[in-house]
């Protein structure tokens, strides 16, 4: 799905925490989750540091956005 | 190590006034068998049925298949931490009723379907189809934590199994099998040494087996006696079923009664790493270099087979596990069911030193059921997005018929390149 947004023109992160099967897949944009039940948290963290870390990743994400294809 | 099976085969089951097991028949006193589940303080009350192959009978949303099992209380219990108290596993004597199934059955959060029909196309493609089974199905007392009740109809199924075997103890047996296996380096063999890698499911309760009554999710990749999974050591607390063994499948496991009966013949059963399914993509990296090194290093095996417990991320294992092997120098193959939709690629994730694979089968390869049952065990209508009439006609992926596709290798399904 990622691939097809990317080729339709649509900038796309594709957040996973299985790296190897989205590289396999061809996505462009891959950014490491936390864990594979929960991508975007961590339930083990209290209330507002998971709040940070949840903030973070996005942000993370956004920026991954910005990259140019091809660029590192 | 020296185990050994004491073998009582079970003909018929029905409901008697006395438990007891004669030549083969098994009887049953229902209401002392209800006493004994009902000691689960989260447990209100409990359905018990017999089915019998033949019968006209589904049952639906199935947790755990065990296999009864008895031994000298005074070396614990037959499943030791999970039910009962700890002792070695794989030591020793253990009785099992052969050929019959005690069955849960329960709806518990994320629960996905797993079918047993007793007659009909269904029955023909799973064993469990094909032997009586005692069904068990608790009531939840109100207001218990789901998570706590699932552990509950787990236990209550380990009661039943020892409650049954118990039937067995002063009686001979029909048959004996024993097996011994002695780890380490034999040098007056040029056979090849061959070890075993076993992922098991590992995330959470209802999600996880129990390896001593611990979390598979809390241990590391360690060697352990393979005759210690033939005599309880592993059970399944899982109830997202389909394509994760059960603890029947455990207790006879097809991989390492293979090794074993092909020990010293054609290679030497070196031994084996049981490891699980870690849920962060670093911890399943350093797990599988873990791994490949206790079997290069510890068990000193020379070739190694993997199996994994589920899909998806298990497949990420797999090829992580496989890739550390081959690199440590150990020629790797692996076990693995497809998940190929039709023309889409069968594992989510595949590495290049992966040149050797079984399948046991492809999950969403849909069946006809269309045997019309007189009984539903288990409730009044499927799981998930299965459509279709609860007691007669529907169309299901395979994997939903539970032990229609065993991951470690018991299941007569494969696939071929067409």
């Amino acid at each position: 799905m990622a691939k097809e947004l990317e080729r339709g023109g649509i900038p796309t992160v594709h957040v996973t925490n299985l790296v190897s099967v989205s590289e396999n897949t061809g996505a462009k944009r891959i950014m490491s989750g936390r864990a594979i039940h929960h991508v975007f948290g961590d339930p083990s963290l209290d209330a507002d540091e998971e709040r940070r870390l949840r903030r973070q990743l996005v942000e993370q994400a956004l920026e991954m956005l910005k990259e140019q294809e091809g660029a590192p | 190590m020296d185990f050994e099976l004491a073998h009582f085969p079970v003909r018929s089951l029905c409901w008697g006034a006395h438990t007891e097991y004669r030549e083969g028949e098994l009887v049953v006193n229902r209401e002392a068998l209800r006493a004994e589940l009902l000691a689960e303080p989260l447990i209100d009350d409990v359905e018990l049925s017999i089915v019998r192959p033949g019968d006209r009978t589904r049952i639906l949303h199935v947790v755990d298949i065990v296999e009864p099992r008895w031994k000298d209380p005074e070396r614990g219990s037959p499943f030791p931490g999970s039910l009962g108290p700890l002792y070695q596993c794989g030591l020793g004597r253990t009785h099992a009723l052969d050929g019959v199934a005690v069955v849960t059955s329960g709806s518990l959060p994320r629960s996905e379907e797993a079918i047993i029909d007793m007659c009909g196309p269904g029955s023909e493609l799973s064993r469990f189809g094909q032997m009586p089974g005692l069904v068990v199905l608790p009531k939840a007392r109100e207001g218990s934590d789901p998570g706590a009740f699932g552990l509950a109809l787990m236990r209550a199924g380990l009661r039943a199994a020892v409650f049954l075997a118990q039937t067995t103890q002063g009686l001979e047996p029909a048959r004996t099998e024993a097996f011994s296996l002695d780890l380490g380096r034999n040098a007056s063999t040029d056979l090849p040494r061959v070890g075993y890698l076993s992922f098991s499911y590992s995330h959470g309760i209802g999600r996880q087996k129990l390896f001593y009554g611990k979390s598979t999710k809390d241990i590391v990749p360690s060697v352990v006696h393979p005759n210690e999974l033939l005599d309880g050591a592993l059970v399944n607390d899982g109830y997202t079923k389909p394509t994760k063994n059960a603890t029947h499948d455990i207790l006879n496991h097809p991989m390492i009664r293979e090794l074993h009966r092909r020990h010293n013949r054609d290679l030497v059963f070196a031994g084996m790493v049981l490891a699980n399914h870690y849920a962060t993509y670093e911890e399943k990296a350093a797990g599988a270099w873990h791994a490949a090194r206790l079997l290069r290093h510890v068990v000193e095996a020379e070739a190694v087979v993997i199996t994994k417990d589920g899909g998806g991320q298990a497949d990420v294992d797999l090829m992580l596990a496989c890739r550390a092997c081959e690199e440590a120098g150990l020629r790797t193959v692996l076990v693995a069911k497809e998940e190929s939709g039709g023309d889409g690629p069968s594992m989510v994730d595949v590495a290049p030193q992966a040149d050797a694979m079984v399948s046991v089968g492809n999950c969403p390869e849909k069946v006809r059921l269309d045997e019309s049952m007189e009984l539903v065990i288990g409730g009044d209508g499927f799981l998930g997005a299965i459509q279709g009439d609860v007691s007669g006609t529907v169309e299901i992926p395979v994997q939903n018929i539970i032990g229609a596709i065993d991951p470690i290798g018991g299941s007569t399904l494969t696939a071929r390149p067409g």
